[in-house]
């Protein structure tokens, strides 16, 4: 009785899919390999980072390293793997660069056309640029990468900030994904964590493997009542 | 059909609209132009007058002086032909929004025809109505079947009056109406009220041919105006087609608000302009002369093209807040491009911005935050040199890009730039034909190189003056992190980090 109609809409979709490949834009996670299997040691397996518009994420780069600057995690992999997704789904991707680190070269010319790129000085300005496009509600993705930004700096941003940008985020329908060297955005919706360590053979390797093998793993999510609209 | 479009007491509303401030207070227009003052001022006549200063006990005709002596508050005012013009201009154009066949037919009164319009007249007529109300202006409307009939209607009427149906219920309507509704010169109104003709009714009671051979055919037309039955032809005007609006100031301006007030009557008057032409505004360009400097000249591209005066303030609004200039504004221009109106249907599986006239103001904030020249698209320089993009801007239209299918295959993972690129001081080891960095020893980045790779050698511009020539390593720190070291005119530098 039940599984007729979930049949008749399977193959619905699937006719769809086939007639109107643009409307239905391959995921990501059919485009790339699969993640690797969990690991045998009983750690979180690595996820598909899938934002929900009005949500805010938090991606953790750890890397504790004596220069101050947290690279090596994946941080700029991540940014790769999210052009790609946007190319895909013919969207673009804002990315307010906290320290203006974003290498375009290191990009194909294709995927840096789905990127709006706003090139800050320093963590205030990010946070102001975030704040007025968080309240104009046009770009649906916005990626705030504070990886290089100094801890301290960061520390000292009011928590209230992070609830203001969980409410416009609500209001306007944007998802916001933090990239930062540690935890600091209380309000974030779901807290994944980057744990890759560089090794010298990285570079010789395909980079949607590298990509695949360093997906952020989930560790923190939380729920929060929905804010009702007036 | 033809429809007549009135305002009443059209030099004083004309003034009025623009000078909200009055709102509520006894204003009494002279007939004496500007600068006449004292005695002379004293003398001259009222000839338009505010619902206040009516109910002040003050009515046309009186003298200033005895109008003041009614009502001390009454604030008395000269005719303005710069504001009249603009409010000409706006009735002029709220006509040519619905046909290009109107006449002007006196001050405040433009006469349509109407002939060949598909929409009903009557809503026709109301939405002129409330045209001119969103500018300030409260108009009638009447509407015939001859343009004289016409005007009549809109004398008398409320808001919109009809006369259709038997000319003599027509006429009917039209017997109590004052005598001086039909315009007649001041000798034949003298020589009326001799008569004891003091209504349209008393007029038209009187035998035409007869009247006609005393008076001369002119008076003739007067009686057939009266009687519902004059035709003429409409002696047609058009409505100017320059998109265009600049000033020069007597007194230079030096703050946002007042240069705001005045673009605000500049958007308005060539939205309406544009409205007449069925047009929208595709982009703005702002000129302000300062006062013994260089002018500031400034091109506003409007992603979606529009007639909405908020919006089109906005964008104004939005660069003149982060915007010093280095003297005064003595002259300010405004000039819109048109472009018709984006009404295209887009296709089924293509998004578009919900806002691009609010995402491209937004945009302009975030470039008055950081600078215009860090906020856009990165695309590749022409040159092979290291970091050598350059910003496109973002342009807003309507339509968000299409998907991107294929990309090229890379391997490694991206570089984190480092901006500026940081010298350091490094330790290498004689190779027959290079250096090899062995460690770091200054800096925030000082330790061993357990890997290197590379040398990647790089080199450009010979041929000028831009000459470069590089050394590139990918070398692996102690800490666990890839750089990249740059050797450039005997100097090392960390580039940045892959990550």
């Amino acid at each position: 009785m039940i599984s007729d109609p979930v049949n008749r809409v399977l193959a619905l979709r699937q006719l769809l899919r086939e007639r109107f490949p643009a409307a239905h834009p391959r995921s990501a996670a059919e485009a790339t390999p699969p993640p690797p299997p969990p690991d045998p040691d009983g750690d979180p397996a690595p996820v598909e980072v899938d934002f929900s518009p009005g949500e805010i994420y938090e991606v953790v780069a750890e890397q504790p390293n004596f220069a101050g600057a947290q690279m090596g995690c994946g941080g700029a992999l991540l940014i790769g793997d999210l052009l790609n997704r946007s190319g895909q789904e013919g969207r673009i991707l804002v990315l307010v660069d906290g320290k203006d680190s974003f290498d375009p070269d290191s990009f194909d010319e294709a995927q840096c056309r789905q990127l709006l790129w706003l090139r800050c000085r320093d963590a205030s300005q990010a946070l102001q640029a975030t704040d007025l496009l968080l309240r104009d509600g046009n770009l649906p993705t916005i990626l705030l990468d504070l990886q290089l930004n100094p801890l301290t700096e960061l520390q000292s941003l009011p928590p209230s900030t992070w609830h203001r940008f969980r409410g416009l985020a609500e209001q306007s329908g944007v998802a916001l994904l933090v990239l930062t060297p540690a935890p600091i955005v209380t309000s974030a919706h779901r807290r994944f964590t980057l744990q890759r360590r560089g090794q010298p053979s990285d570079l010789d390797m395909p980079r949607e493997l590298l990509s695949a093998r360093s997906r952020p793993i989930l560790t923190r999510r939380r729920k929060f009542s929905r804010r009702l609209s007036a | 059909m033809f429809a007549a479009l009135f305002i009443p007491d059209f030099h004083l509303q004309a003034q009025l609209r623009l000078r909200p401030e009055w709102d509520g207070l006894p204003v009494a227009l002279l007939e004496c132009p500007a600068g006449v003052t004292g005695k002379e001022q004293g003398k001259a006549r009222i000839l338009q007058i505010t619902r206040e200063a009516a109910s002040a006990g003050i009515v046309t005709g009186i003298t200033a002086t005895r109008a003041q002596a009614r009502c001390p508050s009454l604030l008395l005012i000269h005719r303005n032909p710069e504001d009249e013009e603009a409010s000409r201009e706006a009735l002029w154009n709220c006509a040519a929004e619905v046909t290009r066949d109107f006449e002007a037919s006196g001050p405040g009164l433009v006469t349509l025809d109407l002939h060949g319009v598909r929409y009903a007249p009557e809503k026709l007529a109301a939405g002129r109505i409330d045209c001119l109300r969103s500018l300030g202006l409260s108009a009638r409307a009447g509407l015939a079947a001859n343009p004289d009939l016409a005007f009549l209607a809109a004398r008398l009427a409320d808001s919109v009056l009809t006369f259709q149906g038997p000319i003599e219920r027509i006429r009917e309507r039209l017997a109590p109406l004052p005598v001086t509704a039909l315009q007649p010169s001041p000798d034949w109104l003298e020589l009326f009220r001799l008569w004891g003709v003091q209504t349209i009714g008393d007029l038209t009671a009187l035998p035409r041919n007869e009247l006609v051979e005393r008076l001369g055919p002119a008076v003739g037309r007067c009686w057939d105006q009266g009687n519902g039955c004059a035709q003429r032809l409409l002696r047609l005007v058009r409505a100017p087609q320059v998109y265009s609006e600049s000033l020069d100031l007597d007194d230079p301006i030096d703050s946002t608000e007042p240069l705001l007030f005045l673009l605000r009557r500049f958007v308005e008057r060539i939205v309406c302009r544009l409205a007449a032409a069925h047009l929208a505004a595709g982009s703005l360009e702002l000129h302000l002369g300062l006062d013994g400097a260089p002018s500031h000249r400034r091109t506003f591209r409007i992603p979606e093209p529009t007639r909405d005066v908020e919006v089109l303030l906005r964008i104004l609004q939005t660069h003149l807040d982060t915007f010093t200039a280095p003297a005064p504004v003595i002259a300010i221009s405004l000039e819109a491009v048109p472009t018709r109106s984006n009404s295209g249907q887009t296709q089924l599986f293509q998004s578009s911005w919900k806002d691009p006239n609010r995402l491209a103001d937004t945009l302009a904030r975030v470039e008055a935050l950081l600078g215009a020249e860090r906020v856009g698209i990165p695309v590749p320089g022409l040159s092979h040199r290291s970091d050598t993009f350059r910003m496109e801007p973002f342009l807003t239209g309507t339509l968000m890009p299409q998907t991107v299918s294929e990309t090229v295959i890379r391997s490694g993972p991206p570089l984190r730039r480092f901006r500026p690129r940081r010298p350091v001081s490094v330790v290498t080891t004689a190779c027959p034909h290079f250096a090899r960095p062995d460690a770091i020893v200054s800096g925030a980045f000082r330790g061993t190189l357990t890997d290197q790779r590379g040398p990647w050698l790089g080199s450009g511009d010979w041929w000028n003056e831009a000459d470069w020539r590089r050394e590139e390593w990918d070398v692996l720190h102690e800490s666990g992190t890839c750089y990249r070291l740059v050797l450039e005119s005997g100097k090392w530098f960390v580039e940045g980090g892959y990550d």
